[in-house]
């Protein structure tokens, strides 16, 4: 068993390493990107902040009394910063990848050799993930830590809760990996690729609970988002890090329990949709 | 002026015969626009439909949001082909421009006609449609002149930032991060401005000036220059705060980074050097 896991790691891990090197060469786009991510951290602060000011305002209460769907506003800043840097931990994103493979040609070369193209792409896209996710989770936890100064943050997590979430965070990772992947195949058979992915990163936004939490959706948003797996890429490991599951494993383990019966549907998915795919793949030039 | 005319509808002409041709991905990507854009929505109508946010009632605020999308998208119409000046000039095929019988920049734009942004433009259009009647709003032909006015200095301050950080590629051989960066401070005006600080609010009158795209037009539509929390919070930056004023301060704003893009376009033409090949 150990041989074979030596054995996967000597063939794969070179597709980490080496999309982890190109990733440091463009050490600039970063910084931009980084530029990017706290204006929606900085623009949800504020619109947060005049939310709950008008709540007080309308129910003439303290403006540290309001609760919304349960959250203070010490509660929602410390989910803003959460959900950035769940998302940065998480997103093992291949349609990037995919896409370049087609549209430049290389999807051939790829699918002569003799390893399995699922694999290939987890490989590269946990290099890129962990490039940036270091990036990311360093700034928003630094971040974090200034905007405690001013804020009071109710930030107090279980032991229990602390490593469900790494479990449920893991998870999650793949359950966005196979989405994705799943998603690439989609752009396999349309060969449109960018008005899809924006439109993927829209929903995903939402349904991940990147807008509101996933608690203050309205029923019908509820109804769709339980239907996908959105929510569980970084919607369910925030709840763990906010203490929902503290003193109560049981819920906790169910939840895990739902994410993994998410990566067995996805695992599914993929392996036919793949199998649908390269029978259709078109070669573009090369 | 007539061949520029004629020349800008033959490039249209051949976009559309592209979209013919390839419908369902035009249809993609007209409906993921309008998608992205009305997600947003719905932090407004979970949050702020009983208490509105300041001054700003929940119907106000979908005005802000659609007027928002109005001169954006008509920059994405219309100049979506500036995002990729790096891009061409990095694989070398920016000469081609060069060689062409027409100045540069008008034969760069009028090449691309972004459908994509029907969209944008289709929420703007739906949402305004939606709100404005529930607002007791009388235009006036005058008030709709201005409006006008406003919606055309926001759209050239949209194409002047891309412009500006377009020509930054003639320097750097990349600058799509820098421009997505500058193009996405555009974000802060969905919102009114007045929840955010002083400091913030200054960038959005005067450094990346995305304040009168959208959250200053939705000030004069709705005639909201007699609130002191308008007047003292959002407008702060606003040096006459009357009407005539709001428009003056935004068409020379237009105007100047405007010609900034222009001059700084043409400094940056003049020092481009072929990528080889």
């Amino acid at each position: 068993m150990s041989r074979r896991i030596g054995s996967v790691l000597r063939r794969y891990l070179p597709f980490t390493r080496g999309v982890m090197q190109e990733a440091l060469t463009y050490r600039f786009r970063f910084v931009f990107w980084l530029l990017f991510e706290f204006f929606y951290v900085i623009i949800a602060f504020y619109l947060w902040r005049s939310v709950f000011e008008a709540r007080a305002a309308a129910e003439g209460i303290a403006f540290d009394a309001v609760a919304i769907g349960g959250y203070s506003f010490g509660m929602m800043v410390l989910y803003v910063f959460f959900e950035r840097i769940v998302g940065s931990l998480t997103a093992l994103a291949a349609e990037n990848f995919i896409d370049d493979d087609i549209h430049e040609g290389n999807i051939a070369m790829r699918l002569i050799k003799p390893l399995d193209y699922r694999m290939q792409l987890f490989a590269q896209s946990l290099g890129y993930a962990a490039v940036s996710a270091a990036v990311f989770s360093l700034s928003f936890g630094i971040g974090l830590f200034v905007v405690s100064r001013a804020v009071d943050l109710p930030f107090a997590v279980t032991a229990a809760s602390a490593a469900m979430a790494a479990v449920s965070i893991v998870f999650a990772g793949v359950i966005y990996f196979l989405t994705s992947f799943l998603f690439g195949m989609i752009i396999f058979f349309t060969l449109n690729s960018f008005g899809m992915w924006q439109l993927k990163g829209a929903v995903e936004r939402l349904l991940a609970g990147g807008i509101i939490p996933v608690a203050l959706f309205p029923g019908w948003l509820k109804a769709i988002s339980d239907f996908l797996p959105f929510a569980q890429t970084r919607y369910v490991p925030i709840t763990f890090l906010l203490g929902q599951y503290d003193g109560d494993v049981a819920g906790g383990l169910a939840a895990l329990l739902v994410q993994l019966l998410w990566i067995g549907l996805m695992l599914g998915l993929t392996t036919l949709a793949w199998k649908g795919a390269v029978r259709r793949v078109v070669v573009q030039g090369g | 002026m007539k061949r520029r005319v004629r020349l800008y509808f033959m490039f249209v002409a051949q976009h559309l015969k592209r979209m013919i041709q390839y419908r369902a991905d035009f249809a993609i990507g007209i409906l993921s626009f309008a998608i992205i854009q009305a997600t947003g929505i719905v932090f407004l109508d979970v949050l702020v439909k009983e208490t509105g946010l300041y001054a700003w009632t929940y119907y106000e605020l979908l005005v802000i949001y659609a007027m928002f999308q109005i001169p954006r998208g008509i920059d994405h119409l219309l100049t979506d082909n500036l995002w990729l000046v790096g891009w061409y000039i990095r694989r070398g095929q920016f000469d081609k421009y060069l060689v062409r019988p027409m100045p540069v920049l008008t034969h760069l734009i009028i090449e691309r006609f972004q459908l994509e942004a029907l969209g944008e433009l289709l929420v703007g259009g739906v949402i305004l449609a939606f709100a404005l009647p529930r607002l007791a709003i009388a235009l006036s032909v005058a008030d709709v002149l201005y409006l006008f006015l406003f919606i055309l200095a926001g759209t050239v301050i949209y194409t002047a930032i891309k412009l500006i950080t377009a020509s930054i590629a003639f320097w750097t051989m990349d600058s799509q991060a820098m421009q997505s960066a500058a193009y996405e401070v555009a974000i802060f005006t969905k919102n009114p401005i007045e929840i955010y600080p002083k400091g913030i609010r200054f960038l959005l009158v005067y450094l990346l000036p995305f304040g009168f795209t959208s959250f200053f037009p939705s000030v004069f539509l709705l005639s909201k220059f007699g609130d002191p929390s308008v007047l003292e919070g959002g407008m702060d930056w606003i040096l006459w705060k009357t009407p005539a004023g709001m428009l003056l301060q935004a068409g020379v704003t237009a105007a100047a980074f405007l010609a900034a893009g222009l001059l700084l376009w043409k400094k940056g033409l003049s020092r481009y050097e072929s990528a080889g090949s």
